[in-house]
Protein backbone atom coordinates (compact mmCIF):
# COMPACT_ATOMS: atom_id res chain seq x y z
CA UNK A 1 0.00 0.00 0.00
CA UNK A 2 1.26 3.45 -0.88
CA UNK A 3 0.95 6.47 1.35
CA UNK A 4 -2.06 7.74 -0.66
CA UNK A 5 -3.85 4.39 -0.23
CA UNK A 6 -3.26 4.45 3.50
CA UNK A 7 -4.54 8.02 3.75
CA UNK A 8 -7.67 7.14 1.76
CA UNK A 9 -8.15 4.06 3.93
CA UNK A 10 -8.00 6.16 7.09
CA UNK A 11 -10.58 8.60 5.71
CA UNK A 12 -12.87 6.01 4.16
CA UNK A 13 -13.43 3.66 7.10
CA UNK A 14 -14.72 6.20 9.64
CA UNK A 15 -17.02 7.61 6.92
CA UNK A 16 -18.29 4.13 5.99
CA UNK A 17 -18.76 3.21 9.65
CA UNK A 18 -20.80 6.35 10.27
CA UNK A 19 -23.00 6.06 7.16
CA UNK A 20 -23.64 2.32 7.48
CA UNK A 21 -24.14 2.65 11.25
CA UNK A 22 -26.81 5.32 10.79
CA UNK A 23 -28.52 3.41 7.96
CA UNK A 24 -28.48 0.19 9.97
CA UNK A 25 -29.91 1.88 13.09
CA UNK A 26 -32.66 3.53 10.99
CA UNK A 27 -33.55 0.27 9.27
CA UNK A 28 -33.82 -1.41 12.67
CA UNK A 29 -35.91 1.35 14.26
CA UNK A 30 -38.22 1.86 11.28
CA UNK A 31 -38.91 -1.77 10.47
CA UNK A 32 -42.48 -2.95 10.79
CA UNK A 33 -43.36 -4.53 14.15
CA UNK A 34 -43.89 -8.31 14.17
CA UNK A 35 -47.50 -9.29 13.43
CA UNK A 36 -49.52 -9.56 16.63
CA UNK A 37 -50.74 -13.09 17.47
CA UNK A 38 -54.35 -13.66 16.50
CA UNK A 39 -56.81 -13.33 19.42
CA UNK A 40 -58.06 -16.67 20.81
CA UNK A 41 -61.63 -15.97 19.62
CA UNK A 42 -60.44 -15.51 16.05
CA UNK A 43 -58.44 -18.70 16.26
CA UNK A 44 -61.47 -20.48 17.63
CA UNK A 45 -63.58 -19.07 14.80
CA UNK A 46 -61.13 -20.32 12.20
CA UNK A 47 -61.50 -23.87 13.45
CA UNK B 1 7.29 -14.00 -10.00
CA UNK B 2 7.57 -15.72 -13.36
CA UNK B 3 9.65 -15.55 -16.51
CA UNK B 4 6.87 -16.97 -18.66
CA UNK B 5 3.09 -16.74 -18.68
CA UNK B 6 1.20 -19.17 -16.50
CA UNK B 7 -2.54 -18.67 -15.97
CA UNK B 8 -2.31 -19.63 -12.31
CA UNK B 9 0.95 -20.48 -10.57
CA UNK B 10 -0.22 -23.37 -8.44
CA UNK B 11 1.83 -24.39 -5.47
CA UNK B 12 1.27 -26.93 -2.71
CA UNK B 13 0.34 -24.12 -0.31
CA UNK B 14 -2.22 -22.68 -2.73
CA UNK B 15 -3.79 -26.10 -3.30
CA UNK B 16 -4.09 -26.67 0.46
CA UNK B 17 -5.52 -23.16 0.92
CA UNK B 18 -8.08 -23.70 -1.84
CA UNK B 19 -9.01 -27.19 -0.59
CA UNK B 20 -9.68 -25.84 2.93
CA UNK B 21 -11.64 -22.95 1.43
CA UNK B 22 -13.83 -25.22 -0.72
CA UNK B 23 -14.36 -27.68 2.11
CA UNK B 24 -15.37 -24.85 4.48
CA UNK B 25 -17.83 -23.35 1.98
CA UNK B 26 -19.37 -26.76 1.12
CA UNK B 27 -19.73 -27.67 4.78
CA UNK B 28 -21.34 -24.33 5.63
CA UNK B 29 -23.88 -24.52 2.81
CA UNK B 30 -24.77 -28.16 3.50
CA UNK B 31 -25.09 -27.49 7.23
CA UNK B 32 -27.25 -24.42 6.62
CA UNK B 33 -29.58 -26.29 4.28
CA UNK B 34 -29.67 -29.38 6.52
CA UNK B 35 -30.53 -27.40 9.67
CA UNK B 36 -33.12 -25.29 7.83
CA UNK B 37 -34.83 -28.42 6.48
CA UNK B 38 -34.88 -29.93 9.95
CA UNK B 39 -36.34 -26.81 11.63
CA UNK B 40 -38.90 -25.99 8.92
CA UNK B 41 -39.07 -28.41 5.99
CA UNK B 42 -39.95 -26.49 2.80
CA UNK B 43 -43.50 -27.10 1.63
CA UNK B 44 -42.90 -26.36 -2.04
CA UNK B 45 -40.20 -25.53 -4.60
CA UNK B 46 -40.09 -21.74 -3.94
CA UNK B 47 -39.52 -22.41 -0.23
CA UNK B 48 -36.74 -24.87 -1.05
CA UNK B 49 -35.13 -22.26 -3.32
CA UNK B 50 -35.52 -19.66 -0.56
CA UNK B 51 -33.38 -21.84 1.74
CA UNK B 52 -30.68 -21.93 -0.96
CA UNK B 53 -30.87 -18.13 -1.39
CA UNK B 54 -30.26 -17.70 2.35
CA UNK B 55 -27.53 -20.35 2.52
CA UNK B 56 -25.50 -18.82 -0.33
CA UNK B 57 -26.25 -15.24 0.73
CA UNK B 58 -25.08 -15.69 4.32
CA UNK B 59 -22.08 -17.70 3.12
CA UNK B 60 -21.00 -14.88 0.76
CA UNK B 61 -21.50 -12.33 3.55
CA UNK B 62 -19.36 -14.26 6.04
CA UNK B 63 -16.69 -14.82 3.37
CA UNK B 64 -16.58 -11.08 2.66
CA UNK B 65 -16.30 -10.41 6.40
CA UNK B 66 -13.34 -12.80 6.67
CA UNK B 67 -11.63 -11.40 3.55
CA UNK B 68 -11.91 -7.86 4.86
CA UNK B 69 -10.58 -8.92 8.26
CA UNK B 70 -7.46 -10.63 6.86
CA UNK B 71 -5.78 -7.39 5.75
CA UNK B 72 -5.89 -5.51 9.09
CA UNK B 73 -5.30 -8.72 11.06
CA UNK B 74 -2.11 -9.31 9.06
CA UNK B 75 -1.01 -5.74 9.91
CA UNK B 76 -1.73 -6.27 13.61
CA UNK B 77 -0.67 -9.92 13.99
CA UNK B 78 1.91 -11.26 11.48
CA UNK B 79 0.55 -14.82 11.91
CA UNK B 80 -2.41 -13.87 9.70
CA UNK B 81 -0.08 -13.27 6.72
CA UNK B 82 -0.56 -16.99 6.08
CA UNK B 83 -4.09 -16.16 4.96
CA UNK B 84 -3.03 -13.18 2.87
CA UNK B 85 -0.96 -14.79 0.10
CA UNK B 86 -3.91 -16.49 -1.60
CA UNK B 87 -6.65 -14.03 -0.68
CA UNK B 88 -7.46 -13.49 -4.36
CA UNK B 89 -8.76 -17.07 -4.69
CA UNK B 90 -10.88 -16.41 -1.60
CA UNK B 91 -12.29 -13.31 -3.31
CA UNK B 92 -13.07 -15.07 -6.59
CA UNK B 93 -14.88 -17.87 -4.72
CA UNK B 94 -16.88 -15.25 -2.79
CA UNK B 95 -18.02 -13.73 -6.08
CA UNK B 96 -19.10 -17.18 -7.34
CA UNK B 97 -21.12 -17.81 -4.15
CA UNK B 98 -22.71 -14.33 -4.38
CA UNK B 99 -23.54 -14.99 -8.05
CA UNK B 100 -25.23 -18.27 -7.07
CA UNK B 101 -27.24 -16.33 -4.45
CA UNK B 102 -28.44 -13.93 -7.18
CA UNK B 103 -29.15 -16.80 -9.57
CA UNK B 104 -31.34 -18.61 -7.00
CA UNK B 105 -33.25 -15.37 -6.47
CA UNK B 106 -34.07 -15.27 -10.20
CA UNK B 107 -34.97 -18.98 -10.05
CA UNK B 108 -37.31 -18.24 -7.12
CA UNK B 109 -39.29 -15.81 -9.27
CA UNK B 110 -39.23 -18.20 -12.21
CA UNK B 111 -40.52 -21.11 -10.10
CA UNK B 112 -43.64 -19.06 -9.37
CA UNK B 113 -44.00 -17.80 -12.94
CA UNK B 114 -43.36 -14.31 -11.58
CA UNK B 115 -40.20 -13.28 -13.39
CA UNK B 116 -41.84 -10.08 -14.79
CA UNK B 117 -42.52 -9.08 -11.15
CA UNK B 118 -38.78 -8.83 -10.55
CA UNK B 119 -38.47 -6.31 -13.36
CA UNK B 120 -41.54 -4.45 -12.04
CA UNK B 121 -39.93 -4.33 -8.56
CA UNK B 122 -36.69 -2.93 -9.91
CA UNK B 123 -38.41 -0.30 -12.06
CA UNK B 124 -40.94 0.96 -9.52
CA UNK B 125 -39.33 4.38 -9.43
CA UNK B 126 -41.45 5.71 -6.55
CA UNK B 127 -39.77 3.15 -4.24
CA UNK B 128 -36.39 4.75 -4.87
CA UNK B 129 -37.53 7.75 -2.82
CA UNK B 130 -38.26 5.61 0.24
CA UNK B 131 -35.85 4.40 2.89
CA UNK B 132 -37.81 1.39 4.14
CA UNK B 133 -39.08 -0.09 0.90
CA UNK B 134 -36.05 0.96 -1.18
CA UNK B 135 -35.44 -1.72 -3.84
CA UNK B 136 -32.79 -3.55 -1.84
CA UNK B 137 -32.12 -5.98 -4.68
CA UNK B 138 -30.61 -3.08 -6.66
CA UNK B 139 -28.14 -2.53 -3.80
CA UNK B 140 -27.29 -6.23 -3.96
CA UNK B 141 -26.78 -6.05 -7.73
CA UNK B 142 -24.47 -3.04 -7.31
CA UNK B 143 -22.38 -4.99 -4.79
CA UNK B 144 -22.34 -8.01 -7.13
CA UNK B 145 -21.15 -5.81 -9.98
CA UNK B 146 -18.23 -4.57 -7.87
CA UNK B 147 -17.40 -8.15 -6.85
CA UNK B 148 -17.43 -9.16 -10.52
CA UNK B 149 -15.04 -6.34 -11.40
CA UNK B 150 -12.68 -7.36 -8.61
CA UNK B 151 -12.88 -11.08 -9.39
CA UNK B 152 -12.26 -10.42 -13.10
CA UNK B 153 -9.14 -8.40 -12.32
CA UNK B 154 -7.82 -10.76 -9.63
CA UNK B 155 -4.97 -11.92 -11.82
CA UNK B 156 -1.36 -10.84 -12.19
CA UNK B 157 -2.07 -9.88 -15.82
CA UNK B 158 -4.40 -7.10 -14.63
CA UNK B 159 -2.07 -6.20 -11.79
CA UNK B 160 0.72 -5.66 -14.28
CA UNK B 161 -1.52 -4.04 -16.92
CA UNK B 162 -3.13 -1.54 -14.54
CA UNK B 163 0.02 -1.07 -12.36
CA UNK B 164 -0.03 -1.96 -8.62
CA UNK B 165 -1.23 1.48 -7.39
CA UNK B 166 -4.21 1.62 -9.81
CA UNK B 167 -5.04 -2.04 -9.12
CA UNK B 168 -5.03 -1.29 -5.40
CA UNK B 169 -7.37 1.70 -5.86
CA UNK B 170 -9.73 -0.54 -7.82
CA UNK B 171 -9.65 -3.28 -5.21
CA UNK B 172 -10.32 -0.84 -2.39
CA UNK B 173 -13.84 -0.75 -3.87
CA UNK B 174 -14.38 -3.92 -1.87
CA UNK B 175 -14.97 -1.70 1.18
CA UNK B 176 -17.86 -0.03 -0.66
CA UNK B 177 -19.20 -3.42 -1.79
CA UNK B 178 -19.24 -4.62 1.83
CA UNK B 179 -21.15 -1.52 2.96
CA UNK B 180 -23.67 -2.12 0.14
CA UNK B 181 -24.09 -5.75 1.21
CA UNK B 182 -24.83 -4.66 4.80
CA UNK B 183 -27.48 -2.24 3.49
CA UNK B 184 -28.86 -4.92 1.15
CA UNK B 185 -29.47 -7.19 4.15
CA UNK B 186 -30.68 -4.40 6.47
CA UNK B 187 -33.26 -3.12 3.97
CA UNK B 188 -34.06 -6.59 2.65
CA UNK B 189 -34.42 -9.74 4.68
CA UNK B 190 -34.11 -7.87 8.01
CA UNK B 191 -37.37 -6.07 7.20
CA UNK B 192 -39.32 -9.26 6.46
CA UNK B 193 -37.85 -11.75 8.89
CA UNK B 194 -38.05 -10.93 12.60
CA UNK B 195 -35.31 -13.43 13.54
CA UNK B 196 -33.09 -11.46 15.97
CA UNK B 197 -30.03 -13.34 14.70
CA UNK B 198 -30.10 -11.34 11.45
CA UNK B 199 -29.46 -7.85 12.92
CA UNK B 200 -27.10 -9.37 15.50
CA UNK B 201 -25.03 -11.15 12.85
CA UNK B 202 -25.03 -8.09 10.63
CA UNK B 203 -24.03 -5.61 13.34
CA UNK B 204 -21.39 -7.88 14.88
CA UNK B 205 -19.73 -8.62 11.53
CA UNK B 206 -19.66 -5.00 10.38
CA UNK B 207 -18.46 -3.81 13.80
CA UNK B 208 -15.64 -6.38 13.77
CA UNK B 209 -14.43 -5.38 10.30
CA UNK B 210 -14.72 -1.66 11.09
CA UNK B 211 -12.85 -1.87 14.39
CA UNK B 212 -10.05 -3.92 12.80
CA UNK B 213 -9.63 -1.41 9.96
CA UNK B 214 -9.76 1.59 12.28
CA UNK B 215 -7.19 0.13 14.69
CA UNK B 216 -4.84 -0.97 11.88
CA UNK B 217 -5.18 2.43 10.19
CA UNK B 218 -4.50 4.23 13.47
CA UNK B 219 -1.31 2.25 14.03
CA UNK B 220 -0.10 2.93 10.50
CA UNK B 221 -0.60 6.66 11.00
CA UNK B 222 2.17 6.79 13.58
CA UNK B 223 4.68 5.29 11.10
CA UNK B 224 3.56 7.61 8.30
CA UNK B 225 4.30 10.74 10.31
CA UNK B 226 7.94 10.31 9.28
CA UNK B 227 11.34 10.91 10.78
CA UNK B 228 12.79 14.41 10.94
CA UNK B 229 15.58 14.77 8.40
CA UNK B 230 19.01 16.20 9.17
CA UNK B 231 20.02 19.57 7.66
CA UNK B 232 21.41 17.81 4.57
CA UNK B 233 18.14 15.88 4.10
CA UNK B 234 19.39 12.45 5.28
CA UNK B 235 17.25 10.55 7.79
CA UNK B 236 18.52 8.40 10.67
CA UNK B 237 17.66 4.69 10.83
CA UNK B 238 19.48 3.99 14.13
CA UNK B 239 22.64 2.15 15.01
CA UNK B 240 23.57 -0.81 12.76
CA UNK B 241 22.97 -3.18 15.67
CA UNK B 242 19.42 -1.80 15.98
CA UNK B 243 18.62 -3.26 12.56
CA UNK B 244 17.82 -6.95 13.04
CA UNK B 245 20.16 -9.25 11.11
CA UNK B 246 18.34 -10.51 7.95
CA UNK B 247 15.54 -8.10 8.81
CA UNK B 248 14.76 -4.42 8.41
CA UNK B 249 13.67 -1.23 10.07
CA UNK B 250 11.30 1.08 8.23
CA UNK B 251 11.98 4.80 7.98
CA UNK B 252 9.84 7.48 6.39
CA UNK B 253 10.82 10.90 5.15
CA UNK B 254 8.15 13.47 6.05
CA UNK B 255 5.49 13.29 3.32
CA UNK B 256 7.37 10.50 1.55
CA UNK B 257 6.98 6.80 0.95
CA UNK B 258 8.37 4.23 3.38
CA UNK B 259 11.94 2.98 3.02
CA UNK B 260 13.06 -0.47 4.22
CA UNK B 261 16.59 -0.51 5.64
CA UNK B 262 17.87 -4.09 5.69
CA UNK B 263 20.97 -5.59 7.29
CA UNK B 264 22.48 -8.85 6.09
CA UNK B 265 25.46 -9.44 8.37
CA UNK B 266 27.80 -6.54 7.62
CA UNK B 267 25.91 -5.36 4.53
CA UNK B 268 23.33 -2.58 4.91
CA UNK B 269 21.04 -1.47 2.09
CA UNK B 270 17.89 0.60 1.68
CA UNK B 271 15.08 -0.27 -0.72
CA UNK B 272 11.65 1.15 -1.33
CA UNK B 273 9.17 -0.54 1.00
CA UNK B 274 6.90 -1.25 -2.00
CA UNK B 275 7.24 -4.66 -3.61
CA UNK B 276 6.99 -4.38 -7.40
CA UNK B 277 4.35 -7.13 -7.47
CA UNK B 278 1.47 -5.80 -5.33
CA UNK B 279 3.22 -2.99 -3.44
CA UNK B 280 3.44 -5.30 -0.41
CA UNK B 281 5.50 -4.16 2.60
CA UNK B 282 8.97 -5.44 1.70
CA UNK B 283 10.41 -4.16 5.00
CA UNK B 284 8.26 -6.58 6.96
CA UNK B 285 9.91 -9.47 5.14
CA UNK B 286 13.21 -11.25 5.81
CA UNK B 287 16.39 -11.98 3.93
CA UNK B 288 16.02 -15.57 2.73
CA UNK B 289 18.67 -17.32 0.61
CA UNK B 290 20.55 -14.02 0.38
CA UNK B 291 17.57 -12.12 -1.02
CA UNK B 292 15.11 -9.66 0.49
CA UNK B 293 11.81 -11.57 0.41
CA UNK B 294 8.37 -9.93 0.39
CA UNK B 295 6.16 -11.29 3.18
CA UNK B 296 3.06 -11.33 0.97
CA UNK B 297 3.92 -13.54 -2.00
CA UNK B 298 7.63 -14.28 -1.62
CA UNK B 299 8.97 -12.08 -4.44
CA UNK B 300 12.74 -11.68 -3.99
CA UNK B 301 15.30 -8.94 -4.62
CA UNK B 302 19.04 -8.55 -4.05
CA UNK B 303 19.87 -6.19 -1.19
CA UNK B 304 22.84 -4.73 -3.05
CA UNK B 305 20.92 -3.28 -6.02
CA UNK B 306 17.19 -4.10 -5.61
CA UNK B 307 17.22 -6.39 -8.67
CA UNK B 308 15.39 -9.72 -8.64
CA UNK B 309 17.85 -12.60 -9.08
CA UNK B 310 18.16 -13.93 -12.67
CA UNK B 311 16.20 -14.97 -14.67
CA UNK B 312 13.68 -12.53 -13.14
CA UNK B 313 13.76 -8.92 -14.23
CA UNK B 314 11.90 -6.92 -11.56
CA UNK B 315 13.77 -4.03 -9.95
CA UNK B 316 13.17 -1.88 -6.88
CA UNK B 317 14.31 1.69 -6.24
CA UNK B 318 17.30 1.86 -3.89
CA UNK B 319 18.48 4.67 -1.60
CA UNK B 320 21.99 5.91 -0.74
CA UNK B 321 23.14 4.72 2.69
CA UNK B 322 25.94 5.99 4.94
CA UNK B 323 27.08 5.52 8.52
CA UNK B 324 27.82 8.73 10.38
CA UNK B 325 28.71 8.90 14.07
CA UNK B 326 27.69 5.27 14.45
CA UNK B 327 24.22 5.90 13.00
CA UNK B 328 22.89 4.49 9.71
CA UNK B 329 21.53 7.34 7.60
CA UNK B 330 19.46 7.22 4.42
CA UNK B 331 19.10 9.79 1.69
CA UNK B 332 15.32 9.73 1.02
CA UNK B 333 15.77 10.70 -2.65
CA UNK B 334 15.35 7.39 -4.52
CA UNK B 335 17.91 6.16 -7.02
CA UNK B 336 16.71 4.63 -10.31
CA UNK B 337 15.46 1.04 -9.77
CA UNK B 338 18.30 -1.47 -9.81
CA UNK B 339 21.08 1.00 -8.84
CA UNK B 340 23.71 -0.59 -6.54
CA UNK B 341 23.64 1.33 -3.23
CA UNK B 342 24.29 -1.01 -0.29
CA UNK B 343 27.35 -0.52 1.91
CA UNK B 344 29.54 -2.88 3.90
CA UNK B 345 30.41 -2.11 7.50
CA UNK B 346 33.96 -2.82 8.60
CA UNK B 347 33.93 -6.26 10.28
Amino acid sequence: MRRAHRTAHRVLWPALALLVGIAFAMSLVLRAPPPAPAPPAAVEGQR
Amino acid sequence: MSVGFKAVQWSREKLIYDAILLAGVTLYILAFIGISYRIAPPKDLPEAIDVRIRAFGTCAFFMLTIILSIGPLARLYPWFRKLLFNRRHFGVLTFIIALAHAWFMIEWYEAQGNLPNLLAELTKWSDYGKFIGFPFKVIGFAALLILFLLAATSHDFWLSFLSPPVWKWLHMMLYVAYALVVLHVALGIMQYDQNPLIPLMLAASFALVTVLHLVAGWRERATDRGTAAASDGWIAAGAPSAIPDKGAVIVVAPGGERIAVFRDGFEIGALTNLCSHQNGPIGEGRIIDGCVTCPWHGWQYRLSDGCAPPPFTEKLATYPVRIRNGVVEIDPRPLPPGTPASIHMPS
